[in-house]
């Protein structure tokens, strides 16, 4: 019942033998629309129970338990989409017939060179998969969530320069559930749990601030299992030292980025021109590249939404396909697009199951799960450092932008350091690294052994989606800093 | 047929009634219930051709609750929920520490602001707004054959709210939105280029001429690049308002937030009263607009917008706030006396009201000028139309280091050239601060980018840094 109609809920109120939709009304719905004139058509319902906490300063601003819930119908008519998401799930049937109607009137408008809207074939399941959390964050209490917090806080503020620190704590347990036209109907779920803090610091004028964020998917124990005293050390010693540090120097030179900021520069330079919808939209650099050799022969890169604890890691996408990991580059090959079913059938590719939607309220896209750079041949930080005479040592991430079409990207570190002769010199702040990802992909000459998940984060494009990415530490010769 | 039932805000008040009357005999001392309900359609543009039409409602309530200076917040999205969510609210308020001083507003009594419905916006069926859709890529076709819409899309959406409080306050009211993005790419000797534009109004779009003009303008005139000699040189940037406005909304809406300054983590933090940007510039926040992004006759926990100068001649006057973070600050002895000024925004029925802008404009009492006439004047410089990277930027100090790869190079007064990309870093508040232009405010100067702003073009002549790549 949404809150400006009346009326009691008829496709589904409340979790019914593991199901919020009542199956027999959504399988109806699908096949109403099938009547209708769809060749295809999914129901799509996603509930999620959350709790989010602020802090400020130990104290606590708002402590919000909330739920969630919304569907959406999506109908294929003469290859063309017709879209209904909403609130109230009661609404459905009688929308299918005017969604239907949509999609006819969007493959009336397509001219004849432009090809119909074909969805690759995958595995129809009826297979729910859920995965069980170790501490369920719904039977946590909000106040032990809240103590957390305040054991964060506490140990971030140790410094008097510290003025101020925000802190937040957010978990959600996400059920989701796919009834299809072509007989996929499957419910599964996952929790995901994070902490984040922003800090604060001043000294002599100079504002500095920095974030720090841990956790991924599972349970109450995303966060047990988290040294968050270092954590907290670590973002108090990071503002202190960016307060004292250098303004960015400005122009090309050698760049080595930690783990984190490796796992930004491939999500932004590589993933997103790498997602098949806006491939086939034009919006590609790499439009025409598969198979191509278009980075250094030491770059691998997968994209893995199983990776365990991972921030963008799903059991299942939302096409209903089981998830897997993929290879996007070997040694510097790009073998495949990320991919729904759509974007695999335009270009004739295997499905992967990118699909993702950013909530019930929305339909899927293609988006990254968890992307990384494999590790190369460097023994650490230390071989890779040794080489470079004048450069920048950038670590941490306050975000990224890429303009897939034209294939330019930018990101910025959160501290970084001179190099000079080898070594680590002056702290620097506000230091950004841009580029285009066809030249620097190639220019990529060194990485450490080891790879690593980083940072949880959350990619925006047109809906929001957390993600993980990460790497080895990676150095790129001629890189444009900022 | 319309989007949003005619009885929709009677509904929506009669639902909070039900939660205030549950809020009324719970232990809450003071109570305030927001209901929303949203339709929407879209029709959604890729290359070159409609590729999907949705449509869609959303909405609930959300209740905040007063507990002896304690505040406590939740929501559901329907009334079924509604002593669980009073429930929640006072369990929440439990660990939340009182604030001294804080009530929620009294009924001060609100001026209705135009032009915030439009019922031909309500009214326009899925077909008509594939109708804009198809008019507007044939339009972008006809301005250049090469060009091609890759992406955007056209949308329109009515808004119903409610809200209801334990101080008398009383308020319904309707919204509707009209809005358009399209990407223009032209693909041509294996190198593409784009140009991208938005409008958006609360009444119904008439023209996207403008629009389509603008976003083939810069597809075409970022195709002929020249080569430069890579040195960061500082010289006078022509940022277009489109081009400026992401890095304005992240530095300075962030730096005139009453709470940042009085906790001192605002750029400008202790300088109430001093010239912190160039004497003929001044920034006002307009919640009274008419027809503006950010308007409406209340702000989301119930106190009347209202028109406020927070930076005048170049002397900063005050910060915007939020009943809460005044009473806050107040408490903490950060600041001897805030009250809000109208600025306590929602997100949505999920969230409780935080403190945002409504319509920040950007005025100049210097003479001001054609974007032509300032590129005349620049001599040599560069015109930037948009960047990445700006939510990179430093709210605290100001420092922003982005990146641009549509800008034109300009010498001897004239445009010579596109640079295929370049980095742009410098200190706003200080560059604002310096020798600064003002281009002629246009009608398409509204945008939303984070919040809504107004401003026009901007000419900063010093502390601009730009490095060609």
């Amino acid at each position: 019942m949404s809150a400006a109609s009346g009326g009691r809920s008829e496709i589904g109120a409340s979790l019914d033998n593991g199901r919020f939709m009542n199956q027999e009304m959504a399988t109806k719905a699908v096949e109403k629309a099938i009547e209708h004139g769809a060749s295809y058509a999914d129901l799509r319902l996603v509930s999620n129970q959350n709790t989010s906490i602020s802090m400020r300063d130990g104290k606590v601003r708002n402590a919000i338990p909330g739920h969630d819930i919304g569907v959406t119908l999506r109908c294929l008519v003469d290859g063309s989409w017709g879209v209904y998401s909403t609130s109230d799930v009661s609404s459905i049937p009688s929308q299918v017939e005017s969604t239907v109607r949509l999609g006819r009137q969007v493959a009336q408008r397509r001219a004849s060179d432009q090809p119909e809207v074909r969805l690759a074939e995958i595995p129809i399941s009826t297979k729910d998969v859920h995965w069980q959390p170790k501490e369920d964050i719904r039977y946590v209490d909000i106040e032990q969530k809240v103590a957390v917090l305040s054991e964060f806080d506490s140990l971030i503020r140790t410094d008097d320069r510290i003025i101020s620190v925000n802190t937040g704590f957010s978990d959600e347990h996400v059920h989701s559930e796919l009834v299809s036209s072509e007989g996929m109907d499957r419910a599964w779920s996952f929790q995901r749990t994070c902490t984040n803090a922003i800090v604060t610091g001043r000294e002599d004028g100079e504002v500095a601030s920095y974030r720090t964020r841990v956790g991924g998917v599972g349970g109450y124990e995303a966060i047990d299992k988290v040294d968050i005293q270092e954590v907290a050390q670590n973002a108090t010693r990071s503002t202190i030292r960016i307060l004292n540090a250098e303004r960015s120097p400005s122009g090309r030179m050698s760049l080595v980025a930690d783990p984190d900021l490796t796992g930004v520069y491939i999500h932004e330079a590589l993933g997103h021109p790498c997602e098949a919808d806006l491939v086939a939209a034009g919006d590609s650099c790499l439009d025409g590249k598969l198979g191509e050799k278009i980075g250094s022969s030491m770059v691998t890169v997968i994209d893995d939404p199983t990776w365990d604890g991972g921030h963008g890691s799903f059991p299942v996408d939302d096409e209903g396909l089981d998830t897997a990991s993929r290879t996007l580059i070997e040694n510097g090959r790009l073998l495949t697009y990320l991919n729904h079913r759509e974007g695999a059938a335009h270009f004739d590719i295997e499905v992967n199951g990118a699909a993702r939607a950013q909530d019930g309220l929305h339909h899927p896209l293609v988006r990254m799960s968890n992307t990384m750079i494999m590790g190369g041949s460097h023994q650490d930080l230390d071989e890779l450092l040794e080489d470079v005479q004048d450069g920048v040592y950038a670590c941490g991430t306050r975000g990224g932008q890429v303009d897939t079409g034209r294939g330019s990207f930018q990101f910025a570190a959160q501290e970084a350091w001179r190099i000079r002769d080898g070594e680590l010199a002056e702290p620097l702040k506000d230091v950004s690294v841009s580029g285009m990802t066809l030249s620097i992909l190639k220019n990529v000459d060194g990485l450490s052994k080891d790879a690593e998940l980083a940072s949880p984060g959350f990619c925006g494009k047109g809906q929001v989606v957390p993600v993980g990415d990460g790497g080895p530490s990676m150095r790129i010769k001629d890189a444009l800093v900022g | 047929m319309t989007l949003m039932p005619e009885d929709s805000c009677d509904r929506l008040l009669d639902g909070c009634q039900t939660i205030a009357a549950a809020a009324e005999a719970s232990d809450a001392t003071m109570w305030e219930v927001f209901a929303i309900q949203s339709y929407g359609r879209e029709v959604e543009i890729e290359r070159g051709r409609v590729s999907l039409a949705g449509g869609g409602g959303d909405g609930g309530y959300g209740i905040r609750v007063l507990n002896e200076g304690r505040i406590g917040f939740a929501y559901s999205a329907n009334l079924d929920g509604a002593q669980q969510m009073i429930d929640e609210a006072l369990r929440a308020s439990k660990l939340v520490p009182a604030i001294e001083g804080m009530e929620l507003p009294e009924d001060k009594g609100a001026s209705e602001v135009a032009g915030m419905w439009d019922p031909a916006v309500d009214s326009t069926t899925p077909e008509e707004l594939m109708q804009q859709a198809d008019s507007l890529l044939q339009e972008v076709e006809e301005l250049d054959s090469r060009a091609m819409v890759v992406g955007g899309g056209v949308a329109l959406s009515s808004h119903a709210g409610a809200l209801l409080t334990s101080q008398g306050i009383s308020s319904t009211g309707m919204v509707s939105s009209h809005v358009s993005g399209i990407q223009v790419s032209i693909d041509e000797d294996d190198r593409i280029t784009s140009g991208w534009s938005s409008q958006q109004s609360r009444s119904l779009l008439q023209d996207f001429t403008p629009m389509c003009e603008e976003g083939v303008e810069w597809a075409v005139n970022t195709r002929d690049t020249i080569e430069d000699g890579g040195a960061t040189i500082e010289a006078p940037v022509l940022f277009t308002h489109r081009g400026i406005s992401s890095l304005f909304s992240n530095i300075f809406c962030s730096a005139l937030r009453g709470e940042k300054l009085a906790r001192k983590e605002s750029v400008w933090s202790g300088k109430e009263g001093q010239k912190v940007m160039a004497d003929h510039l001044s920034i006002i926040d307009d919640g009274t607009l008419d027809g503006g992004s950010g308007s409406g006759t209340r702000d989301g926990e119930g106190t009347p917008t209202g028109r406020n100068t927070l930076i005048e001649s170049g002397i900063l006057r005050t910060g915007i706030w939020s009943t809460r973070d005044a009473a806050e600050q107040v408490e903490k002895g950060n600041i001897e006396f805030a009250e809000s000024t109208g600025n306590a925004g929602r997100g949505g029925h999920q969230s409780p009201p935080g403190t945002s802008m409504n319509n920040l404009l950007l005025s100049s009492t210097a003479k001001q000028e054609s974007r032509e006439t300032l590129i005349e004047e620049m001599d040599e410089g560069f015109v930037v139309q948009s960047v990445m990277g700006a939510h990179t930027a430093n709210p605290s100090s100001g420092d922003f280091s982005v990146t641009s790869s549509s800008i034109l190079k300009v010498e001897d007064g004239c445009v010579v050239g596109a640079l295929k990309q370049a980095g742009i870093s410098g200190n706003l508040p200080s560059a604002f601060s310096d020798e600064v232009s003002l281009a002629r405010m246009q009608k398409a100067n509204a945008m939303w980018a984070g919040g809504s702003i107004i401003i026009p073009d901007i000419m900063l002549r010093q502390g601009i840094r730009v490095n060609p790549s």
